[in-house]
C-alpha cells in the first residue's frame, strides 16, 4: 500500500514538471493559436545558458535572473522573425516552423555545449528528500511542483485580472475583432512569447539543476505537448491536472507494465493515453468544446 | 526587400547545389599532418573513422575520437610507421591518413559516410556507433575492408566474419561475469542462498542491451533470481518508483549500461533514497568516470551512491600506467573508454607494421587480417588485460573488463576471475 | 506554361504529362543518363542517388497525404520502418520472394497507416499532427520491444533482393532495382494526383465541408490518403531494407519524419515535381554537410569537431525556415516562374 501511495506521490511530483512545460505551450496557443513544438528545445537551451551564467557569475540568483531576461528576448526574437511572417498561413507552416526552430536551437545547443553537452549544475535548490511517513519525496521535484503551482496562479491572475491578460483573451477569441477594438495583436503576440519563453527558462533551469543539462531535456517538450492535449489545448487548469495524471500513469506503467513487456512502456503509455483522449474527447479534459472537427 | 531576399535565397539554393556536386565529385581523401622535414614516407595508409560526436551517445564518442586520432597523430609525428621493408631491405616510413564522418548514430548517415570513405579505398575502417556498425559489418566483408567495430557490443551477436573485428568485450559476457562476481560477493558476505538481480538501463536505443538471452540462461544456471528489467526514461527526474519496486522485489544488485547523465541520476537517486546499502549499483567499465564526477559534483567530496571515485592513476599495472600517461599527454580525461580506444588504435597500427614488415608497402586487407590474427599483439593494457584475435574468433578482447570500484581503488574483476563465455557453442 | 504555339485539340493532349517533342527528348536523355550512370559513375555517386530515390518514394507518399489532401503527418519515417520490418520478417522468416514482400510491405504499411489515420475522421490540423507523432513513438516502441519479431536494438539482417533468380547484390544492380521501382512509384503518384482521387484530395484540402457537399466521401478519401501515404512509405522501407541489408530502429527516427516534411516544404507541397526537388536538394545538402564538417574541422581545428558536425541541423533548420517565410510554395514555384519568364523572353510581362 505504501508502495502504491509513494508511486502516486512521486508521479504527481514528476507530473508537476510536465505541467510546467505544458503551461508555456498553452499560453502561446491561447493567444496566438500556434502550437510550439520548440518548447522542449527552448527549455534545453535555457538550462545550458543558465548553467553557463551560474558558473561565470558570482551569484547564482543574478545568473538565473539574467537567463530569464535573455529568454524573454529570445521569445521576442522567435516571435518576431519566425512566427509573425507566417500569420495567416496554413497551420502546417506554423507546425513546421516550430519544428525547424527546435532543430535550430538544437544546433546552437550542441555548438555551444560541445559533445553531448552534459553539465552538472552546482547545487542551487535543496537536494535530498523529505520523509513523510514511509514515503520519500524528492525535494527538487517538490520545488518544481511548487513553482508550477505558483506559475499557474500567476498566469490565472494575469489572464483574469490584468489588462494585458484581458487583451490576450480578446486576441485569442478573434484577431480581427480585437485589432478593431484597438488592441495591438502584434504586441500581444510578442508579450505571450516572452512570457512563455521565460516560463520555459524557469523550467529549464529547475530541471537542469535537478538532473543535468543534456540533449535529453528536449524530450520534455513532447511530454508538455501530451499534457496540453490531455488537459485541453486552451486550459491552464487542464494543464495542472493533466501533468500529475500523466506522471501517475507513468509511475504505474514503469512499475507494473514495463517488467511484463520488457520496458519502454513508461515513455509510450502517455502517447497511448493521448491517442485515446483524442479519439473519445478531442477537446481534452478541460478544453473548450469548440474544437476543429470534421 | 522581400523579392531581393527571395532572389538571394534561390541563389543560395543553386550555389549550395553546385557546391554539393563539386564536393561529391572531388572530396579530398583523408587528413594527415604534414611530414616532418627530412623524413620521406613512401606512402600513406588511409583509415576511415565513423563516430557519433553528436547524437544520443555523443558523451562517450568525442573522447573516443580524440584518443584515436591522438594515437594516429603521435605515430605520424614520428614520421609514420617505421618498419624494415622486405623488398628494399631498408628502413621505410608509411604515414597514416584518416578520414572521418559524424553519423549522429543514424544508420543512413553511417552508410553514406561509409560509401564516401570507401570510394577512397581505405585499408581499415573504425566504426564506433552502435546503430551503423551492424549494417557496416555486412559491407566490410563484401568490400574487403578491415572493420574495427568499437564500442558496439551488439556486433558480437553475429557470426564471425573474416574482415570484422569487434574490438570490445561482449556485453553479454560482461554481464554474465558481473552476475558471477556478484554471487561471490554475496556469498563472501555470509548471506545464504542466491542474490536477486535487476537490470536497470536507460531507454531508447540502449534499452535492452544489458540482458541478453545468453545472460538469462547463464543466470538461471547459477540459480540467480532476475527480478526484472527496468528501463527508465532518459528524461526522468525521479527514479523513486523504480527503486522502490526493486526494493519491493527484494533486489540486491542492479547492473546497468548507461551514458553518464543517466548514470549520474541513478547514483543521485540511490543516494537520495538511502538505498546505498540495500542495492548495489554496478556499471560497466566503459562508464566515463571523469564525466560522471563532473555531472554529480557532490561525488568529489565523497560518496556517490554505491560507487566511489576510482583513481586510475593509482592502479599499479604497468600497462594501465602507460595509458594514463598517453591520455595525459594527449590532454584527454583519463578514463576507461579513452584507454580502451587508444589501446585498440595501437593494436591496429602494430598490425599494420607487422604486415608491412612481411609484405612491404602496399599491404592489402588480407595482409592486415593475417597480421591481426597472428596472436596477442598487446599483452596487457588498461583495464582490459589480454587481447586475442584468432581466425575462429575475431573478438579483440575477450578477457573480462568488469571493473568494480571499491574504496577509491579500481578493482579489476578479471584480475581474479575468468570471463564467462556465453557464446553459443559451435 | 507551355512553349508558345503549343495548342491542345484533344483532351489527351491537354492532360499529357510529357507534352512537346523537346520534353520527350529531355525525358529520354535524362533516363538514358540515369540508367547508364553505373557504367561510368563511381559507387559513391550511385549510393547517394539510390538513397535519394528511396527517400523520394516516402516523400511522394507524404506529398499525397500532406501536400494534396492537407492532412499533416509527422510520423512518415515510422511507416517506412513498418515496411522495412515487414520485408525483413517475410523474407528471412518465411522465405517469401522479395517482390511479394515488397508488395506486402506496401499493403501492410498502408493498413497500419489506416489505423493511425482513423482519428483523422474526427480531428484535424494540429491534433492530427499529434496523432501521427504518437504513431511515431508507438511504432518506435514496437520496433524496439517486440523482440521476437523485430530483433530489438540490433534489428534484423536482410538478404539481397532477388527476382526470378537474379540477385541484386552489387551497388550497381541495387541502383537499377531502386531506380526502376522509384520511377514506377513516382509515375503512380503523378497519376493519382491528376485523376479523380487527386482532385478529391485537393478538394478536401481546400475545404472539407465543401468537398463533402460536392459528394466526395470524406471518410473514404481521407483513409485512402493515409493508405497511399503509408503504402508508399512501406515500399520505400522495403527498398531500404534490401539496400542496407539490415533493419534497425535507429533508421526510422522522428528526425527523419521531420526531415521528410522539410523536404516537402522546401520542394513545394502539392506537386510531384516539388517533392523531387526537395528530396534531391536535401539529399545533396546532407552529403555536403557530411563532406564539409571534417573539412571545416581540418581548416579550423579551434571550431571543434562537434561544432562543425552540429552545423547539419542548423543548416536544415535555417533553410526550412527561410523557405517557409519567403517562398512557401517552394523551389517548384520558382522553377515554374523561371520557366514562364524564359518562355516569354524578351517580353517581360507574365
Amino acid at each position: 500500500m505504501t508502495n502504491v501511495i509513494s508511486m502516486i506521490v512521486s508521479g504527481v511530483l514528476t507530473g508537476g514538471v510536465y505541467s510546467l512545460v505544458g503551461m508555456g505551450i498553452v499560453l502561446i496557443y491561447k493567444a496566438t493559436g500556434v502550437i510550439n513544438f520548440a518548447q522542449g528545445a527552448m527549455l534545453m537551451l535555457a538550462a545550458l545558458v543558465g548553467y553557463g551564467l551560474v558558473i561565470i557569475l558570482p551569484s547564482p540568483w543574478v545568473a538565473i535572473l539574467l537567463t530569464l531576461i535573455i529568454f524573454g528576448f529570445v521569445g521576442y526574437l522567435a516571435e518576431r522573425f519566425c512566427l509573425r511572417p507566417l500569420i495567416g498561413q496554413p497551420l502546417l507552416s506554423s507546425v513546421v516552423v516550430t519544428l525547424a526552430l527546435s532543430w535550430l536551437i538544437e544546433g546552437i545547443f550542441v555548438m555551444g555545449s560541445g559533445s553531448g553537452g552534459e553539465r552538472g549544475y552546482p547545487p542551487l535548490l535543496p537536494t535530498g528528500s523529505l520523509e513523510v511517513g514511509n514515503i520519500t519525496l524528492s525535494m527538487s521535484n517538490l520545488v518544481n511542483f511548487a513553482i508550477a503551482i505558483v506559475l499557474f496562479l500567476a498566469f490565472t491572475a494575469l489572464f483574469r485580472y490584468s489588462k494585458m491578460g484581458l487583451a490576450m483573451r480578446a486576441v485569442a477569441e478573434d484577431h480581427e475583432v480585437s485589432q478593431s477594438l484597438g488592441i495591438s495583436v502584434k504586441s500581444v503576440f510578442s508579450q505571450v512569447w516572452i512570457i512563455s519563453m521565460i516560463a520555459a527558462a524557469v523550467s529549464g533551469i529547475l530541471i537542469g539543476s535537478a538532473t543535468c543539462v543534456s540533449v535529453g531535456l528536449q524530450g520534455l517538450g513532447w511530454k508538455g505537448l501530451i499534457v496540453v492535449i490531455v488537459g485541453g489545448l486552451n486550459s491552464i487548469i487542464g494543464c495542472i491536472v493533466a501533468g500529475p495524471l500523466i506522471g501517475i500513469l507513468e509511475s504505474f506503467a514503469g512499475v507494473y507494465v514495463d517488467p511484463l513487456v520488457g520496458g519502454g512502456m513508461k515513455e509510450t503509455v502517455p502517447f497511448i493515453l493521448m491517442l485515446l483522449v483524442m479519439i473519445f474527447r478531442p477537446y481534452g479534459l478541460f478544453g473548450l468544446k469548440r474544437i476543429e472537427r470534421v | 526587400m522581400r523579392s531581393k531576399i527571395k532572389v538571394g535565397l534561390m541563389t543560395a539554393v543553386v550555389a549550395l547545389l553546385a557546391i554539393s556536386l563539386v564536393a561529391i565529385s572531388c572530396a579530398p581523401s583523408g587528413v594527415a599532418t604534414p611530414t616532418a622535414p627530412g623524413e620521406v614516407s613512401i606512402g600513406t595508409i588511409l583509415v576511415g573513422i565513423n563516430n557519433d560526436c553528436t547524437g544520443p551517445t555523443a558523451a562517450n564518442q568525442l573522447l573516443v575520437f580524440q584518443a584515436m586520432t591522438g594515437v594516429i597523430e603521435k605515430v605520424n609525428a614520428k614520421g609514420g610507421i617505421v618498419y624494415n621493408d622486405p623488398n628494399t631491405g631498408k628502413e621505410e616510413r608509411v604515414r597514416i591518413a584518416y578520414e572521418w564522418g559524424d553519423d549522429k548514430n543514424d544508420t543512413a548517415r553511417g552508410a553514406a559516410i561509409y560509401k564516401r570513405i570507401i570510394s577512397h579505398d581505405p585499408l581499415l575502417y573504425f566504426s564506433n556507433t552502435s546503430a551503423s556498425t551492424i549494417a557496416l559489418a555486412e559491407w566490410f566483408n563484401r568490400d574487403k575492408v578491415v572493420g574495427f567495430c568499437m564500442g558496439c557490443p551488439l556486433i558480437a551477436r553475429y557470426p564471425v566474419k573474416r574482415y570484422v573485428f569487434p574490438s570490445m568485450q561482449s556485453r553479454t559476457d560482461e554481464c554474465a561475469t558481473t552476475i558471477k562476481w556478484c554471487v561471490q560477493d554475496w556469498q563472501s558476505k555470509g548471506h545464504p542462498g542466491m542474490p536477486t538481480f535487476a537490470f536497470f538501463t536507460m531507454g531508447g536505443a540502449f534499452g535492452e542491451s544489458s540482458i541478453e538471452p545468453g545472460v538469462e540462461a547463464y543466470a538461471k544456471s547459477l540459480g540467480v533470481k532476475i527480478a526484472g528489467k527496468w528501463i527508465f526514461d532518459p528524461r526522468a527526474t525521479d527514479l523513486s518508483t523504480e527503486f522502490q519496486a526493486m526494493v519491493g522485489a527484494g533486489v540486491n544488485y542492479t547492473y546497468g549500461n548507461f551514458v553518464p547523465p543517466q548514470f549520474a541520476l541513478v547514483c543521485k537517486e540511490q543516494r537520495r533514497l538511502g538505498l546505498e546499502d540495500a542495492i548495489k549499483v554496478i556499471t560497466d567499465s566503459n562508464a566515463m568516470w571523469a564525466k560522471l564526477w563532473e555531472l554529480a559534483p557532490e561525488a568529489s567530496q565523497g560518496k556517490l551512491g554505491n560507487v566511489e571515485r576510482p583513481d586510475v592513476t593509482e592502479v599499479s599495472i604497468p600497462e594501465v600506467k602507460r595509458y594514463v600517461e598517453l591520455l595525459k599527454n594527449l590532454e584527454l580525461p583519463v578514463d576507461g573508454i579513452g584507454m580502451f580506444t587508444a589501446g585498440h588504435t595501437e593494436i591496429a597500427i602494430d598490425a599494420m607494421k607487422k604486415a608491412l614488415e612481411t609484405k612491404g608497402y602496399p599491404i592489402s586487407a588480407d595482409d592486415l587480417v593475417e597480421a591481426l590474427e597472428r596472436g596477442p599483439l598487446l599483452q596487457a593494457w588498461g583495464p582490459h588485460p589480454k587481447v586475442y584475435a584468432t581466425p575462429e574468433d575475431h573478438m579483440l578482447s575477450r578477457e573480462c573488463a568488469m571493473a568494480k570500484v571499491s574504496g577509491a581503488k579500481y578493482v579489476i574483476i578479471s584480475d581474479w576471475m575468468e570471463m564467462v563465455d556465453t557464446r553459443p557453442t559451435k | 506554361m507551355l512553349p508558345c504555339g503549343t495548342r491542345s485539340f484533344h483532351y489527351e493532349e491537354d492532360i499529357a504529362i510529357v507534352r512537346t517533342r523537346a520534353q520527350w527528348g529531355m525525358l529520354i536523355a535524362f533516363l538514358i543518363i540515369l540508367f547508364t550512370l553505373p557504367l561510368y559513375g563511381n559507387v559513391y555517386i550511385l549510393s547517394i542517388l539510390s538513397m535519394a530515390a528511396i527517400v523520394l518514394i516516402a516523400v511522394q507518399g507524404l506529398n499525397l497525404l500532406t501536400g494534396y489532401c492537407g492532412q499533416l503527418s509527422v510520423g512518415q519515417a515510422a511507416f517506412v520502418g513498418v515496411g522495412a520490418y515487414i520485408t525483413a520478417i517475410l523474407t528471412t522468416r518465411f522465405g517469401v520472394p522479395w517482390l511479394a514482400a515488397l508488395i506486402s510491405a506496401g499493403l501492410g504499411a498502408g493498413l497500419v497507416g489506416i489505423i493511425f489515420g482513423l482519428p483523422a475522421l474526427k480531428i484535424k490540423g494540429f491534433y492530427l499532427a499529434m496523432t501521427t507523432l504518437a504513431a511515431q513513438f508507438i511504432l518506435d516502441w514496437c520496433f524496439l520491444h517486440l523482440r521476437e519479431w523485430t530483433g530489438g536494438v540490433s534489428g534484423l539482417g536482410v538478404d539481397n533482393a532477388s527476382i526470378g533468380g537474379i540477385v541484386f547484390a552489387s551497388e550497381q544492380s541495387k541502383y537499377y532495382l531502386i531506380m526502376i521501382i522509384t520511377f514506377v512509384m513516382v509515375f503512380f503518384a503523378k497519376n493519382i494526383a491528376r485523376t479523380r482521387v487527386g482532385r478529391a484530395f485537393v478538394a478536401i484540402k481546400d475545404n472539407d465541408l465543401a468537398a463533402n457537399v460536392m459528394g466526395i466521401n470524406l471518410r473514404f478519401y481521407k483513409l485512402l490518403a493515409f493508405f497511399l501515404c503509408c503504402g508508399f512509405a512501406g515500399v520505400a522501407g522495403s527498398l531500404l531494407a534490401q539496400y542496407m541489408n539490415l533493419v534497425n530502429p535507429a533508421q526510422f527516427s522522428l528526425g527523419d519524419s521531420i526531415l521528410y516534411l522539410g523536404m516537402l516544404v522546401v520542394g513545394g507541397m502539392g506537386s510531384i515535381t516539388g517533392g523531387i526537388f526537395g528530396t534531391v536538394f536535401f539529399q545533396l545538402l546532407s552529403t555536403l554537410t557530411l563532406v564539409l564538417s571534417p573539412l571545416l574541422y581540418a581548416v579550423f581545428p579551434g571550431l571543434g569537431m562537434v561544432a562543425s558536425s552540429a552545423m547539419t541541423v542548423f543548416f536544415y533548420a535555417i533553410i526550412i525556415m527561410l523557405f517557409l517565410i519567403f517562398e512557401p510554395r517552394g523551389i517548384n514555384h520558382v522553377w515554374l516562374a523561371f520557366k514562364g519568364s524564359y518562355r516569354l523572353y524578351p517580353f517581360a510581362y507574365q
